[in-house]
């Protein structure tokens, strides 16, 4: 059981990989057509991911013994994928702190991170601060689609809630004895919250087309 | 009042050019009173523009006037892609 499971979640972290690397790749284009520091923000976020779950697939290949060779390096995959996905959802969080500071708010959300959480190992340490950053890019973006009203907005906020959750869930797994389920509700909503995702990447291919027939 | 970034206030002044007469341009008083913005800022902010080829002078028979150029109608273009693209995450440019 547990194999099936971690190779769905090996392959989860490719579709994740090839995700993170499209947003990235567009952020960073526009950030070389338009210079904005937002952009970059967002491609540096969305890259760094891309690598998290490049690491994340390598260590569950190692783990499985698919790649022998890999198995040496799990630990050091493992927290290298942690590392890269907490910094990831590190500077997706810091886009909002900015863009909320742009918009002169009186009051921010405060990004408060608890120290009481009881974290024995740097890879659940980094998760925790995982979980609350994907937290405060939800609540965040759930207040821009509150202003905007854009559909796609919406859509991400959710499946950045979606992506929390399945994080709490897997550490529910951990130590629940009913752990098949809990680890496979996790990876099915994990599923939904990186089809999300695709919302945008969906939106800026249909407009491509567009604005450049009609042009601004 | 929205906090306007330096990239806003550029797009802004690209779209008045846009927007003006193509051929003759736009003078400097429209692009102050539209653009909001103050002389000694807007005189540096073209020196840039015309430097960076996306906004081009016209010798006018009343001055300099200021037209965009192609460079400035794909600036823009990009711009607006892009925009669209971060407002998805709730972001703005």
């Amino acid at each position: 059981m547990l194999p099936t499971l971690l190779i769905a979640e090996g392959v989860l972290a490719l579709v994740g990989a090839f995700i993170g690397l499209s947003i990235g790749y567009i952020s960073l284009t526009g950030y070389r057509e338009t210079g904005s520091p937002a952009l970059l923000r967002l491609a540096s976020a969305f890259i760094l991911l891309f690598l998290g779950f490049i690491c994340e697939a390598l260590a569950i290949v190692g783990y499985v013994g698919i790649l022998p060779i890999l198995a040496l390096a799990t630990a050091f995959f493992t927290i290298a994928s942690n590392f890269l996905e907490t910094l990831g959802f590190f500077f997706l969080a810091f886009s909002y702190i900015l863009n909320v500071r742009a918009a002169q708010k009186t009051s921010i959300i405060p990004l408060i991170l608890p120290l009481s959480l009881p974290v024995v190992q740097i890879s659940a340490a980094l998760k925790s601060i995982s979980f609350y950053l994907l937290i405060y890019a939800s609540v965040e973006t759930a207040i821009a689609y509150a202003k905007t009203r854009r559909v796609e907005t919406l859509v991400l906020s959710l499946g950045l809630i979606f992506l929390a959750v399945s994080e709490l869930l897997r550490w529910i797994s951990y130590v629940e004895l009913s752990w098949p389920f809990w680890y496979s509700t996790s990876l099915v909503l994990k599923l939904i919250g990186f089809s999300t995702l695709l919302a945008p990447i969906v939106k800026f291919a249909s407009l491509k087309g567009g604005v450049l027939k009609n042009g601004v | 009042m929205v906090y306007r970034n330096s990239l806003r206030i550029v797009v802004d002044i690209l779209t008045i050019a846009r927007d003006a007469d193509s051929e003759k341009g736009v003078g400097i008083t429209t692009l102050l009173r539209k653009g909001n913005i103050s002389y000694s800022r807007l005189s540096r902010l073209l020196k840039d523009l015309v430097r960076c080829g996306l906004i081009e002078e016209v010798n006018a028979e009343r001055g300099v006037r200021y037209r965009i150029s192609d460079q400035g109608r794909q600036f823009l273009i990009a711009y607006s892609r892009f925009e669209e693209f971060v407002q998805s995450f709730g972001l703005r440019l």
